[in-house]
């Protein structure tokens, strides 16, 4: 994807420019290229990181977020803007990976055989506990994994999990329990086997 | 009703996403279940800076 396109997405000035998501999706819809740039620059990162957690793997996680803004690209002038541009995009990626996941089923390749993440000599506090977050996903369930990170990462109620997931919202409650209680328990195994480790 | 069912309500208990009634009668059982006290405390301590960032 182009970067250089892009004015400086960082500046505050350039976002004010732009207004709200809704409205950026509305310039795309009008057939502003930049719009969709706009869009881009906005989610890329966030949705890899969503795809990347959901798969293990970087490359498939490139894979997915590209198929989600195509999707997103294609099926904009579907998107009602009732709910929050994010939770629409999350859903898609969602979906996305927990596709990719079940053929790798038939594939018989489990999750998680993709590479390491190469972790530096010495990481820091925050490097380390991102990549022990992302070994603990990789073992829990897709379905468990996908609650989680759509509460935790995409910030979504318990209403949008259970509209993006076509789950009961009881469902999503209980999932979300045992998700979390799953996380801590292979998080603690995590750490005791490393302590145990000289 | 057993603790299973109320262990599921716990995280949607911490979100504040439990409707008022179950709200209320998983309160009741808290004050009542060592266990599930300790789940609930254990879940609470989960909202890890790792997934939380």
């Amino acid at each position: 994807m182009e970067e250089a396109v892009r004015p400086n997405p960082a500046s505050a000035d350039h976002r004010l420019a732009w207004g709200n998501d809704a409205e950026v999706a509305r310039a795309c819809l009008r057939g502003e290229p930049e719009a969709f740039q706009e869009l881009l620059s906005r989610y890329r990162k966030p949705t890899l990181s969503l795809a990347y957690q959901m798969l293990g793997n970087g490359e498939d996680a490139e894979d997915v977020a590209q198929e989600a803004f195509v999707r997103v690209f294609q099926s904009l002038g579907g998107f009602r803007g009732q709910a929050a541009f994010s939770t629409w995009l999350y859903r898609i990626v969602t979906n996305l990976c927990l596709g990719r996941i079940r053929s790798r089923k038939h594939a018989c390749v489990p999750l998680g055989d993709g590479p390491e993440p190469e972790a530096p000599e010495t990481p820091s506090r925050q490097v380390a506990e991102a990549l022990v977050t992302h070994q603990v996903l990789a073992k829990m369930s897709p379905e468990l994994r996908a609650v989680l990170l759509l509460r935790e990462q995409g910030e979504l109620s318990y209403q949008e999990i259970a509209a993006s997931l076509a789950l009961p919202l009881g469902t999503v409650r209980s999932r979300l329990s045992k998700a979390r209680a799953c996380f801590r328990e292979i998080w603690s195994e995590f750490l005791l086997s490393r302590e145990a480790t000289p | 009703m057993t603790c299973r069912v109320h262990e599921d309500e716990l995280s949607a208990y911490l979100d504040g996403e439990l409707p008022a009634a179950r709200r209320a009668r998983l309160e009741a059982h808290l004050r009542v279940c060592p266990h599930c006290q300790g789940e609930l405390q254990e879940l609470s301590g989960i909202s890890a800076p790792p997934l939380s960032s």
